[in-house]
């Protein structure tokens, strides 16, 4: 494999964050230095920072632990895949827990004043005009997290070494924002704050050709198809009174299509496992059931993922 | 004996269908649904507890 270039690097100190830009065919690399410590991640389209990583829709289609050979994606409408994770030496990775904040720390534990991953994130991102309200939920690299049955979640310890890393290959244009978690009374770093290693560098064509294919997609939109595309400069809200409801597909008229059915066909209808949820709406069931065969019979990749092709490189 | 089901369908479920039956899977609406009813519900049928009506003070508190 041939080498990469390295363009910059950093040592990111306990409580801070740094604003990087990170072009199209460049990887981040974000490194583990003394082990043990979470880093808390956002990016933005470099060009227009309105597009930015979204957890909810990566978290959709990866899972709650995202890791090698997935995609941090931008949010709807603009659902463009921004990263590829071309490593992952740990595999621990969270999109499930929001930032921390001051509110976190004051309340359950008395701080006035108190690292926290939002306010990193503000800060760091202040070095390119943004504002705190710019701060979005977070990536949280090397973040041990569990769901446990009944719904509840909870941070465990992380068990990573120096040297242990995650590298990140830029799809588009962004600016990305690690930064240490500040989480220094949680197990989310194991108790205390560890310096990082952030390094950018250029992409080697190994590197690029790992990135499966990945459709391009006309609802993937972008400001030219708003209706409204001009960013608000001012902060409060205000009424449009020449406001006129232009929304997708409605009204959305329904039609009752009619089925003829045999004794045993409604008897196999009422067997169904969620007829029950529909009080005896068979009408509702039969919905239930051509769904979910179509679903099974159709859908190749779960929750709305894109269907990804390992075969050809990336057009994005 | 034979009954009459109506199934509500909105205009987008509807074009689903419809592309559907294109790819010739069934002839009809109707037919299509009938062969979900068949391929699907027999290997999806309710156990005992499933059966049970989930109550409105247990619906509410989840």
């Amino acid at each position: 494999m041939s080498e990469r270039e390295l363009i910059a690097q950093w040592t990111l100190q306990p409580g801070t964050g740094k604003a990087v830009e990170v072009l199209a065919g460049q990887v981040l690399r974000i490194e583990q230095v003394e082990g043990g410590q979470c880093v808390d991640f956002n990016a933005f389209n470099l060009h227009d920072y309105k597009e930015f990583m979204h957890c909810g829709r990566t978290r959709t289609v990866h899972g709650f632990n995202p890791t090698v050979g997935t995609f941090l994606w931008s949010a709807p409408p603009r659902e463009r895949a921004m990263y590829y994770l071309l490593a992952d030496t740990v595999g621990r990775n969270d999109v499930l827990f929001p930032r921390c904040s001051a509110y976190v720390y004051e309340s359950t534990y008395g701080f006035q004043s108190h690292t926290n991953c939002h306010d990193i994130q503000a800060e760091a991102q202040r070095e390119y005009g943004l504002t705190p309200d710019d701060v979005h939920d977070s990536f949280n690299f090397f973040m041990a997290t569990e769901v446990q049955a009944g719904g509840a979640v909870l941070i465990s310890r992380q068990d990573t070494r120096p040297g242990d890393h995650v590298e990140l290959l830029a799809l588009i244009d962004t600016l990305a924002v690690p930064n240490v978690c500040g989480a220094d009374v949680m197990r989310t770093s194991n108790f205390f704050l560890k310096p990082v290693k952030v390094q950018v560098l250029r992409a080697t064509a190994e590197d690029l050709a790992k990135v499966p294919a990945l459709p391009a997609r006309a609802r993937q939109r972008t400001p030219g198809d708003f209706l409204n595309s001009t960013i608000k400069a001012d902060r409060e809200l205000r009424r449009d009174a020449r406001y006129e409801p232009k929304f997708l597909n409605t009204p959305l008229t329904v039609t009752d299509v009619a089925v003829e059915l045999d004794d045993e066909e409604i008897a196999l209808l009422r067997r169904y496992e969620y007829s029950h949820l529909y009080r005896g709406d068979l009408g509702a069931a039969m919905r239930d059931v051509f769904f979910s065969w179509w679903e099974q019979r159709y859908v190749t990749s779960p929750n709305g993922a894109p269907t990804v092709s390992r075969s050809e490189k990336t057009g994005s | 004996m034979k009954h009459q089901l109506l199934v509500p369908l909105n205009r987008q479920q509807l074009e689903l269908i419809d592309r559907t039956i294109l790819e010739g899977v069934a002839a009809d609406r109707a037919a299509l649904l009938r062969l979900a009813l068949h391929e699907y519900a027999p290997l999806h049928a309710a156990t005992a507890a499933e059966k049970q009506p989930v109550s409105a003070t247990s619906k509410a508190a989840s």
